[in-house]
């Protein structure tokens, strides 16, 4: 694409709030969030001029920011485990970073059924629910084919329904 | 009519069913218990799905990021960008195959000439032409002179004529 600043603007604005959405959802961590985002952004420019249309630039934003979130998750996690592991007496029952800003005991139990899930299912159905692409747009963001986003979609539901009757929760 | 089996009715749900299947199956999910069902399963967790965002605050858009991100922008150079696809990356390397084969054929036939020219043929020589037979010699890398006795004690009616042909160059050095 050509350095055009009002197609990076249109992008900026549009891909903004979805992209925090799916990243968050992750992370669970609103600021980790925020700088995930806003690294992908100024990431993304060094790559501006081999995309041929706006819409690979998004694909590239969600992939990134993404992989960029995933990474974040494990890396806390196994800072938690460990903070948990040293000082365990003086802080059981502490929350992680995905467990934090929960409102409701059911956004809670939803959030934990979801993180539950395998990878691949939870990244199809976070890019379905918060990042409102449809199949086609998620396969060439996850670098597969609609039949198979189709797939993965019915699958990570169905594990998703089922995480959530085992923690006692009842979908049907 | 048979019910659809649940992956049919995830992407019903999804709207990503196209026209006219999407008819056909609304038709039988209002009459078909077992069908709604589902569809109200799918319904209900993406309302829950929903609802973990719905209290989320977003942090504005960064204007500072926006602003640093256009001045980058700006200052990076306008290079043409070439996408090579893959028929244009096939018909290269057939060119440069048929570059390759071009040029091994050509340094092969010329190799071959080079072999031929430095085969000479044989030189016949006449039984009687003496400085013939010299000539060929001398031209020869690995000549030897066969040094014949000064002295002939044999007759000179019956000498050979080559004997007395190198002789008579001996002496006349």
């Amino acid at each position: 694409m050509s350095v055009d600043s009002s197609q990076f603007n249109d992008l900026y604005s549009a891909m903004y709030v979805p992209l925090f959405r799916i990243v968050k959802r992750i992370t669970g961590n609103e600021d980790a969030a925020e700088e995930i985002v806003q690294d992908t952004f100024i990431k993304v420019l060094d790559y501006w001029s081999k995309f041929e249309t706006t819409d690979d630039a998004r694909y590239w934003l969600i992939r990134v920011a993404q992989n960029a979130a995933i990474n974040w998750a494990k890396r806390s996690s196994k800072e938690h485990k460990l903070y948990q592991r040293v000082y365990s007496e003086q802080h059981v029952g502490m929350d992680g970073p995905e467990q934090t800003h929960l409102k409701t005991e059911t956004e809670q139990l939803v959030q934990n059924a979801l993180q539950m899930l395998p990878e691949k299912f939870k990244r199809v159905l976070i890019l379905k629910e918060y990042g409102e692409l449809d199949y086609k747009e998620i396969g060439k963001v996850l670098g597969i084919t609609e039949g198979n986003v189709k797939v993965r979609v019915f699958r990570a539901r169905e594990a998703l329904a089922k995480a959530l009757e085992e923690l006692g929760y009842e979908v049907s | 009519m048979k019910c659809p089996d649940k992956e049919l009715l995830s992407a019903f749900f999804d709207n990503e069913v196209p026209s006219p299947y999407r008819e056909v199956l609304e038709d039988h999910i209002r009459t078909c218990d077992h069908c709604s069902s589902v569809i109200h399963k799918y319904a209900k967790m993406h309302e829950q799905l929903l609802d973990l965002q719905r209290n989320e605050i977003v942090p504005e858009v960064n204007k500072g990021v926006l602003e640093f991100c256009e001045k980058k922008l700006k200052t990076m150079p306008a290079t043409p960008h070439f996408h090579i696809t893959w028929p244009v990356l096939a018909a290269a390397a057939a060119f440069m195959l048929f570059i390759g084969i071009g040029l091994s054929v050509l340094l092969f036939t010329n190799r071959t000439n080079e072999i031929m020219v430095e085969v000479k043929p044989a030189t016949t020589v006449s039984e009687y032409s003496l400085s013939e037979v010299v000539d060929y010699l001398s031209k020869q890398q690995n000549s030897r002179t066969i040094e014949i006795p000064g002295q002939l004690s044999i007759e000179t009616s019956i000498q050979p004529t080559i004997v007395r042909e190198a002789d008579f160059n001996r002496s006349g050095k």
